[in-house]
C-alpha cells in the first residue's frame, strides 16, 4: 500500500461512487482516526477481497487522492529514510489488474516529478560512467534529497562504492549511506545490492545463499526484492502482483522502475499494457523510453582486466543499470537459463523464450558456441557471438543449445576440453543427466568421460559419482599417462588451464587416498600430493603451494622419526589436517588477513557470526575460517577428534577397557550367593549402561544428532569466545609479522588444541565425578541382601567392593588420560627431532653413511612455522655435504646454544660439526667451500646441482630470522654455525 | 558356498568372523584388512560372499610407511567395487557401529540395508550389528552363510 501526502485536492470519485454497500461501509470505517494500524490493515484487506473491478478503481483513487484518507499515509512516495520492513502494512494479495491500477495511479499523481527523476537519474548515470567522484557524490546527494532513499539509489550507491575504491571521501560517503540503508544492521536487501555488484563473493553461491536465506521464512517483501535482484524481469501473475506491491512499499520511484522495465520489454501483455497506457501520462512513459533506450556504454565500466570474465562482471553490475532497455532484454534472455540446478524456478515464459531465441540466434549448435578464439573482452548486449563472447555468455549459450538448440554429434576430445575450459559453473547450473548428455558421460574416450564424471561429481557429491570419477581418472592416467597423475596435470596445464586447476582442487588427500590403483601405498599418496603441489606452484606461479609441498615432505619424515602414534590418547593427525588447511582455507584466509593489522581491533571484539551481513567483515571472515578449521579438527571422520572417538570409543575399546574382568576372579565363593550375585550383576549393569551412555552420547562431537556431546565445535559459546578473540588477534599479528600463511596454519592447529582443551577438561571432570559416583561400590553394597549375621562374609564382601572400586577407579583414571592432548604431536618440531630426521633422510642417499652422532646436551627447543623449514634446510645442506664429502663413519656433533636477549626475543645458535674424510685436509676443504660460495649469491636459489652451501649463506640475506651463518675449521672438523633471532 | 572374503581390520573380530565362516563352510576364508587390500583381492579372485566391516583403514599399514587413513565408510568402496565391476559376489555387512553414513545421511542399521539395496541392488544381502560380548550376530551371519 502506498498513500502519499500530496495532491489530494481533486478526487474524481466520492464514497457514493462505490457500488458495493459492504465496501462502502468498510471505507467509511477507515475515515475514523481512532483505529490502530492492525485494524486498518485488516479493513483494507477486506476491502481488497470484496471489491469488484470497478469498485477497486474507485477505492484506489479515493485512498490516493481524497483528503478524507490522508491520515492513512503509511509510505512516503519519496521516503526520507529507507523503508523498514515491519511487515504489518503489507496487504493481502489481490488481482494483478487492481494492484497495477493502484500503482499506476501513484505514478500519475507524481508524474511531473517522476519525469524530472528520469532526467536526474540519467545525469547520475553519466557521472557514474565517466565523471569524477565528486560529481557522483553530488548526483547521489541530489537524488537522495529530491526523490528520497529508494532502492534505485541504493544500487547506484553500491556501484559507486565499487567504481571508486580508492577515493576516501566517496568511500566514506557511500559507507554512511549504505549504513542508513541498513548494511550495518544486516539488512539483506542492502547486502544483496552491494554483494551482487561487488565481486568479493562468487555469484552463484552468493545467489543460492541469499535465496535460501529469504526462503527461510522472512518477510514476503524482502523475499520479493531479493528474488527480483537475481531475476528482475518476471512473468508469473501472482509473483508480479506481489512484486508490484513490494516495490511500491519502498517508494514510487521503485514502483516506476518495476512497471517501466517490464513495459519496455513487452512483459505486461496487451491487457495490462492497456492499463498502464490508460492511466500513466504518456509524458512519463515517453521520457522513460526515450532516455533509457540507449545502450549502456560498457567500455566506461570497470569490468576487470581479464577479458574472459568481463561479461560476468557486467552481468553482476547490470542490476544497477536495469532501467536500460538493452539490459532488461539481456536479463530477460539470460536469467531463466542462469538458474541453480537446485532451483525449480528456471522455467521460461513465452516472452523470455522468444527473447532468448533472438539473443542466441547465432548459437545453433555446440560448435558455434565453443570456439577456439581469443577473448575480445567485449560485452555483448544485443546478440550472442561465438567469436566474441566471454566465459559467462558462452556458458549460457551452452545451456541454451543443450536445452533448446539442435542436436549435434558428440563432442570430440578437443571440443570437450575447450568447452569446459571456456565455461564456468556447469556443475551448479545443469542437472547430472544434462551434464552427461553434454560432456559424453558414456563416451569411449576416457578424457571425455573423466570430464563428465568430474562435473557430475561436483554437481551431486554422491559417493557413487565419486567412485565413478576415481575409477575413470585412474583408468585414464594408467592408459594414457603411464600411471603418472602429474603427467596428466601437465597435459591439462598445457591444453586447458581451468581444467588443470580443477584437477588440482579435486586432488585433496581424501581423494588421493582412495586412488588405490595409482597409489598402492600411503607413502605414494603423500608423494603424489607433494608433487601435485609443486606442479601447481610452477603452473600457476603460487609460491604457497611449493612451501606446502616442502612442509608436507618434512612432516612426513618427522612423523616417521617420531615413530608410532600413541593410539590411545586423543589424536588429530597434523599432516592431514595441514593438508586440509592448505586445500580449503588459503583463499579466504589471505583475503581476510590481507586487510592488514586494522582487523586486530575488530578481532578483539568478535562476538558471533550472525548473518550474511557480518560475514563480509574481514575479522568475521577470519573467524569463519577458524570456525571451519575447528569443525574439521573436531568432526573429520578420517583424522579429526571424531575419527579418534570412532576408533577408540564407539568401536568398543572404551567398554572393553572398563568392563573386561572388572570383577576379580579370585572371589568366587563369596559371589556364589545368588542374592549377592544379583546385587553385583545389577551394579555391573548400571556401570555398563553409564559407559554405553558415555560412548553413545557424551564422548561425542556435539551435533544435531548428538546434542549431549561434550566436544562442542561451536567457537562462539561463552566458554570459548574469549579464547577465540585471542586467537584472532594472534593470527592477525602472526601474519603481520611473518607474512606466512604456513605459519598461520600451524598457529591455527595449536589454537584448535587450546579450544579443545576446554571440552577435554569437561570430559575429565565427568570421569572424575563418575569415579566417586557410579564407578564406586560402597563397602556394604554387596552384603545388603544378606539376612544372616555372618560378619566374616560381610567383611569379605566389603573387600570385594573395595577391590572393584579400586580397579574401576584406576581404569577410569586411565581413561581420563586418553582425553589429554598428546605432547609429541604438535605441528612444530624440536630441533633434535629435525636433526634425527635429516640424518635418516641423508642415509637413504648414502647407505654407508653411519656417523658417530654426538647429540646436543641440555635443553632442546620447539620450532614453529617457517622457522623449522629454515632449520631443516640448514641441517640438510650441512649433513648432506658431510655425507658426500666427509668421513662416512666419522663424528657428527650437534650442539645448541640458547641466549635470551629480551623478554620476547632470544638468539639460538645451532652448530653441526662433521669430521672430514681420512684422505682430505682442512685446508683443501676450506678451499673447496670458499670456491663453492664464491661470486654473487643472487643465483644461489635458482641454480641447481650445487652443494647448497651458497643457498645456506643466501638465507642470511633473505630470511630476517637468520642472523648469521658461519663456517669454522678445527681438529679435522668443519663446523657450520647457524644463528637465529627468534621469538621466545 | 565356497569362497568367502572377510574384510576386517580388528584382529579379534576377524578371528571370530573366521570361526563363524569355517563352522558353516568348512573352508578357510580369504582375509583383507584394509580397503586397498580388499580391492586387490577382488581384482585377483572371485568370491561367493564378502563379509565386510564398514570402518576400515584405507591401506594395510606397513612398517616404516606413513599411517593409513581411517575411512569410517571404507566398506562402501568395496561394495562399489563389486557393484560397478558387475561382479557376482554377495555382501554381508558386519559392523560394530549402530549406523552407517551414506551421502551425508546417517542410517540406523535396520534402515541401512534398505538404503544400500536402493543404491547397489540386492547384492547386499544383510547388515548385521556386531557386538563383542554378544552372539546374536553369529546366528545371523551363519544364517546368511547357509542360505547363500
Amino acid at each position: 500500500m502506498g498513500i502519499a501526502s500530496e495532491d489530494r485536492s481533486k478526487p474524481r470519485y466520492s464514497l457514493a461512487s462505490i457500488s458495493s454497500l459492504p465496501v462502502r461501509n468498510m471505507m467509511r470505517g477507515l475515515l475514523s482516526r481512532k483505529g490502530g494500524e492492525t485494524e486498518t490493515v485488516d479493513t483494507l484487506n477486506n476491502i481488497r477481497a470484496a471489491s469488484s473491478n470497478a469498485d477497486s478503481k474507485i477505492v484506489s483513487s479515493l485512498l490516493l487522492h481524497s483528503p478524507l484518507f490522508a491520515h492513512l499515509a503509511f509510505v512516503d512516495d519519496f521516503p526520507r529514510v529507507p523503508r523498514t520492513l515491519s511487515g504489518s502494512s503489507r496487504l493481502a494479495s489481490r488481482k494483478i489488474e487492481h494492484e497495477l491500477e493502484f500503482q499506476c495511479m501513484r505514478l500519475t499523481r507524481s508524474a511531473e516529478k517522476l519525469v524530472a527523476f528520469v532526467s536526474d537519474l540519467h545525469r547520475l548515470n553519466e557521472a557514474l560512467w565517466g565523471g569524477s567522484a565528486n560529481s557522483v557524490i553530488a548526483g547521489i546527494e541530489r537524488m537522495a534529497s529530491e526523490y528520497g532513499l529508494t532502492l534505485v539509489l541504493l544500487r547506484k550507491v553500491a556501484f559507486a562504492a565499487r567504481k571508486f575504491p580508492d577515493d576516501e571521501i566517496l568511500q566514506m560517503f557511500c559507507g554512511e549511506l549504505l549504513a542508513v540503508y541498513g548494511a550495518e544492521r544486516r539488512n539483506i536487501i542492502s547486502l544483496a545490492a552491494s554483494d551482487t555488484i561487488d565481486e568479493s563473493f562468487a555469484f552463484v553461491p552468493l545467489r543460492r545463499s541469499m535465496i535460501d536465506f529469504v526462503d527461510g521464512g522472512h518477510s514476503a517483501t524482502q523475499a520479493d526484492i531479493i528474488r527480483w535482484t537475481f531475476r528482475p524481469i518476471r512473468f508469473s501473475q501472482d509473483d508480479v502482483e506481489s512484486q508490484l506491491q513490494s516495490h511500491g512499499l519502498f517508494s514510487v520511484v521503485d514502483s516506476l522502475l518495476f512497471i517501466m522495465t517490464h513495459l519496455q520489454v513487452g512483459a505486461w501483455g496487451d491487457r495490462l499494457n492497456e492499463i498502464i497506457r490508460r492511466i500513466v501520462p504518456s509524458s512519463l512513459v515517453d521520457a522513460w523510453q526515450r532516455t533509457f533506450s540507449m545502450a549502456v556504454p560498457t567500455e566506461s565500466l570497470d569490468l576487470g582486466a581479464e577479458p574472459e570474465f568481463r561479461d560476468l562482471s557486467f552481468y553482476r553490475q547490470s542490476i544497477a543499470w536495469i532501467e536500460y532497455q538493452g539490459v532488461c532484454r539481456l536479463r530477460m534472455a539470460v536469467d531463466h537459463l542462469y538458474v541453480d540446478n537446485k532451483d525449480t524456478d528456471g522455467i521460461a515464459a513465452t516472452q523470455e523464450y522468444l527473447a532468448t531465441q533472438a539473443f542466441f540466434s547465432a548459437a545453433d549448435n555446440l560448435s558455434s558456441v565453443v570456439r577456439s578464439t581469443a577473448y575480445s573482452g567485449m560485452v555483448l548486449l544485443d546478440r550472442f557471438d561465438g567469436d566474441a563472447a566471454g566465459m559467462f555468455l558462452r556458458t549460457i549459450a551452452v545451456i541454451y543449445v543443450l536445452r533448446h538448440g539442435h542436436p549435434s554429434d558428440p563432442l570430440s576430445r578437443a571440443q570437450t576440453l575447450l568447452l569446459v575450459n571456456s565455461t564456468a559453473n556447469l556443475a551448479m547450473l545443469l542437472s547430472p543427466a544434462e551434464i552427461r548428455r553434454l560432456l559424453g558421460g558414456s563416451s569411449d574416450d576416457l578424457l571425455c568421460r573423466y570430464i563428465s564424471d568430474a562435473v557430475v561429481y561436483d554437481c551431486t557429491s554422491a559417493i557413487t559419482d565419486g567412485y565413478r570419477l576415481r575409477h575413470t581418472l585412474q583408468e585414464l592416467v594408467r592408459s594414457e599417462f603411464g600411471g603418472d597423475l602429474i603427467r596428466f596435470a601437465e597435459f591439462l596445464g598445457q591444453n586447458a588451464k581451468h581444467v588443470a586447476e580443477h584437477l588440482s582442487g579435486l586432488c585433496t588427500e581424501e581423494f588421493l587416498i582412495q586412488l588405490f590403483d595409482l597409489f598402492p601405498t600411503t607413502d605414494e599418496v603423500y608423494e603424489a600430493k607433494a608433487r601435485l603441489l609443486e606442479w601447481h606452484s610452477d603452473a600457476f606461479n603460487e609460491q604457497t603451494s611449493r612451501d606446502a609441498a616442502k612442509r608436507l615432505r618434512i612432516d612426513q619424515r618427522l612423523q616417521r622419526v617420531r615413530g608410532e602414534i600413541d593410539d590411545v590418547r586423543i589424536y588429530v593427525d597434523p599432516v592431514r589436517f595441514g593438508i586440509w588447511l592448505q586445500d580449503n582455507t588459503i583463499e579466504e584466509l589471505s583475503a581476510a588477513l590481507r586487510v592488514g593489522p586494522q582487523v586486530r581491533q575488530l578481532a578483539s571484539q568478535f562476538t558471533d557470526f550472525s548473518d550474511l551481513s557480518m560475514a563480509r567483515q574481514p575479522h568475521v571472515r577470519l573467524a569463519r575460517v577458524l570456525q571451519n578449521a575447528y569443525n574439521e579438527f573436531c568432526a573429520d571422520k578420517r583424522y579429526g577428534v571424531d575419527s579418534y572417538i570412532g576408533r577408540r570409543i564407539r568401536h568398543g575399546t572404551l567398554k572393553g577397557f572398563l568392563l573386561t574382568e572388572l570383577v576379580p576372579a579370585d572371589f568366587p565363593e563369596q559371589l556364589d550367593n545368588p542374592r549377592v550375585a544379583a546385587m553385583l550383576d545389577e551394579w555391573i549393569k548400571r556401570f555398563e549402561a553409564n559407559v554405553d551412555s558415555w560412548a553413545s552420547e557424551r564422548f561425542q562431537v556435539k551435533s544435531r544428532k548428538k546434542p549431549h556431546g561434550l566436544i562442542d565445535p561451536d567457537l562462539t559459546t561463552s566458554g570459548k569466545i574469549t579464547q577465540v578473540r585471542s586467537a584472532l588477534v594472534d593470527l592477525v599479528d602472526l601474519y603481520d609479522r611473518t607474512k606466512s600463511l604456513a605459519t598461520v596454519h600451524q598457529a591455527m592447529f595449536e589454537w584448535c588444541w587450546r579450544f579443545l582443551e576446554d571440552d577435554l577438561k569437561r570430559i575429565r571432570s565427568e570421569i572424575e565425578t563418575a569415579r566417586s559416583d557410579w564407578g564406586a561400590m560402597t563397602a556394604g553394597y554387596l552384603s545388603r541382601p544378606l539376612k544372616e549375621r555372618d560378619d566374616g562374609l560381610r567383611r569379605q564382601l566389603s573387600s570385594v567392593s573395595r577391590q572393584i572400586t579400586n580397579e574401576a577407579g584406576e581404569r577410569l583414571r586411565a581413561v581420563m588420560k586418553w582425553f589429554t592432548k598428546p605432547t609429541n604431536l604438535a605441528p612444530s618440531a624440536p630441533i633434535a627431532l629435525l636433526f634425527d630426521a635429516v640424518v635418516q633422510e641423508v642415509q637413504e642417499y648414502f647407505p654407508d653413511y653411519h656417523p658417530q652422532v654426538i647429540p646436543a646436551a641440555g635443553a632442546d627447543m620447539e620450532l614453529y612455522g617457517a622457522l623449522y623449514q629454515h632449520v631443516y634446510d640448514y641441517f640438510y645442506v650441512v649433513i648432506y655435504n658431510a655425507a658426500k664429502h666427509g668421513h662416512r663413519k666419522g663424528t657428527l656433533r650437534y650442539t645448541l646454544g640458547i641466549d635470551v636477549v629480551t623478554e620476547t626475543r632470544q638468539v639460538i645458535a645451532i652448530s653441526v660439526a662433521s669430521q672430514i674424510a681420512d684422505d682430505d685436509s682442512l685446508q683443501a676443504v676450506r678451499e673447496r667451500i670458499q670456491s663453492a660460495v664464491a661470486g654473487s649469491l643472487e643465483d644461489a636459489m635458482v641454480v641447481e646441482r650445487r652443494s647448497g652451501i651458497k643457498k645456506l649463506l643466501r638465507m642470511k640475506a633473505d630470511m630476517k630470522e637468520v642472523v648469521d651463518v658461519r663456517i669454522e675449521y678445527y681438529n679435522n672438523m668443519v663446523d657450520f654455525i647457524f644463528i637465529l633471532l627468534v621469538s621466545r | 558356498m565356497t569362497d568367502v572374503l572377510i574384510v576386517e581390520d580388528d584382529t579379534f573380530k576377524m578371528e571370530r568372523l573366521e570361526r563363524c565362516v569355517v563352522e558353516v563352510t568348512s573352508l578357510r576364508p580369504r582375509q583383507a584388512v584394509s580397503v586397498q587390500q580388499a580391492v586387490q583381492a577382488l581384482r585377483a579372485s572371485n568370491f561367493d560372499l564378502v563379509v565386510l566391516d564398514m570402518a576400515l583403514p584405507s591401506h594395510t599399514v606397513q612398517a616404516g610407511q606413513s599411517p593409513a587413513t581411517s575411512l569410517l565408510t571404507g566398506g562402501l568402496e568395496v561394495i562399489m567395487e563389486v557393484a560397478f565391476g558387475n561382479r557376482t559376489e554377495k555382501i554381508v555387512v558386519v559392523t560394530q557401529y549402530p549406523e552407517i553414513d551414506i551421502d551425508d545421511t546417517s542410517y540406523p542399521l535396520n534402515e541401512a540395508h534398505v538404503a544400500l539395496t536402493g543404491l547397489f541392488g540386492d547384492r547386499v544381502v544383510a547388515v548385521i550389528q556386531y557386538e563383542s560380548g554378544g552372539t546374536a550376530w553369529e546366528a545371523q551371519l551363519q544364517s546368511v552363510l547357509r542360505s547363500s
